[in-house]
């Protein structure tokens, strides 16, 4: 599997979080293991004296930055429910976490210049819950009675901030969909019957530890509301295969993609219960290639036992109320179980040959 | 749960165990898993539709052109629990 979600915005967060390892690194190696002693070049302990000097008062901004970003990856989490982790892999989400760090940074500068020096913890306190629950927040000062919106008299101190943070979420939106376009697509390539996508979609569902049993049963439900033959086939397996996007999650869909591209020959591998595709290719063949005498031949000329004779031979009797196409793949079935796949490969390519 | 007004014949509790166990299918692999023939199964899986123990639906991409599968209720019901596979 070569698809990538977002592989500039993942390395992005590597390079900084390695940069802030670093500098951290480089602060603890010379403030506590350098010794200061007389084998110490004469410049060492003022540079210790200013790098400590450095270090806090840059540690009040690191840790109310870190709180805004929290704040700002909480924000996504909780918009992007169904798909927490690819929202915040894409190039928007960082946008808008790092525009909370800055936003929190430029909060605390602000409070500094135009206060009185106060402790930290009341810093902490203004800036990280006052400053955020301020931009966050909508003051209705008056309100016409039976209105809605309309009707109010209301002062929007986040007003700057709700139009970049909606901004940001119709990208990470459009990004997502894109993303789960693709998947939908490539999860019908692969896997293009109705019955392997709802057998996975159904093993999707009843795998996942975390559903309450009303949770789990409502969306089996919503899955056997797909299947409704009222339902046209082709919304049916986009819905399903949707369904085992939103269940799974991206990465659970690109395991199924990758175990479908690198061994062909047994496509499904979510669900034991699923035939193998190539067996499919096989019924197929016996369908198209043979009447329903011929498959009555190769049964007698392929095994000697009485009561798989005698139940193919029944099965291929004229019967009005089923089609010749019916009839046949049942028998195709039968043979593969009681014969094998192989043996019965072997034949139809000796045979065709 | 829905309860079913309808009483199963060995045969038809045979069929919805093997898709409860196996998962959907085409009618003709049902068939020939249960040794039942495809003419009787046709006949079964459509009064089954109609009791709500199974949705039998068009398929294109199956070799005899339908699909089947267990309804959720009627999971419920032979295993004995609501729902749970």
């Amino acid at each position: 599997m070569t698809e990538n979600i977002a592989p500039t915005s993942a390395s992005i967060g590597a390079k900084i979080l390695l940069l802030l390892v670093i500098l951290l690194s480089f602060v603890v190696v010379v403030l506590l293991v350098w010794p200061v002693g007389p084998a110490a070049p004469t410049w060492m302990g003022p540079f210790q004296g200013d790098l400590r000097h450095f270090t806090a008062v840059l540690a009040p901004f690191l840790v109310i930055g870190f709180v805004g970003g929290l704040i700002g990856v909480a924000e996504l989490v909780s918009t992007f429910k169904t798909y927490p982790r690819e929202a915040l892999l894409t190039r928007w989400a960082w946008v808008l976490i790092f525009a909370n760090v800055f936003a929190a940074i430029a909060a605390l500068l602000i409070l500094r210049a135009t206060t009185s020096p106060m402790s930290f913890l009341m810093e902490f306190l203004i800036v990280a819950f006052g400053f955020q629950g301020i931009i966050r927040t909508r003051f209705v000062l008056a309100k016409q009675v039976g209105s809605d919106k309309d009707g109010e008299v209301a002062v929007n101190l986040g007003w700057l901030y709700d139009q970049f943070s909606n901004l940001a979420r119709r990208q990470i939106d459009l990004e997502l969909m894109n993303n789960r376009r693709t998947a939908v697509t490539r999860l019908l390539q692969y896997y293009p019957t109705l019955a392997e996508l709802y057998d996975i979609a159904l093993y999707t569902i009843t795998a996942r530890e975390t559903l309450t049993s009303e949770e789990e049963q409502e969306k089996l439900d919503a899955l056997e509301k797909l299947i409704d033959p009222k339902a046209p086939e082709h919304f049916a397996k986009t819905s399903i295969a949707l369904m085992i996007l939103e269940n799974g999650g991206q990465s659970y869909v690109n395991l199924l993609l990758d175990q479908a591209m690198n061994q062909p020959d047994t496509a499904v591998l979510a669900t034991a219960a699923a035939p193998p595709a190539r067996q499919d290719t096989l019924i197929r063949r016996l369908v198209e290639e043979y009447d329903l005498d011929g498959l009555v031949a190769l049964t007698n000329q392929l095994t000697d036992d009485e009561a798989t004779q005698n139940y193919v031979r029944e099965a291929a009797k004229p019967n009005p109320a089923i089609s010749q196409a019916e009839q046949k793949a049942t028998i195709a079935h039968f043979l593969i179980q009681q014969i094998g796949a192989d043996t019965l490969n072997r034949v139809m390519d000796t045979a065709s040959s | 749960m829905k309860r079913f007004q309808f009483e199963l014949t060995d045969t038809e509790t045979k069929v919805l165990n093997t898709l409860a166990s196996r998962g959907a299918m085409s009618p003709s692999q049902v068939a020939a898993e249960t040794w039942i023939l495809p003419g009787d199964m046709r006949t079964m899986l459509q009064e089954m539709s109609s009791a709500g123990f199974v949705v039998l639906r068009e398929d294109s991409n199956s070799p005899d052109g339908w699909l089947v599968a267990i309804t959720n209720n009627a999971r419920g019901f032979v295993n004995g629990s609501n729902g749970k596979r």
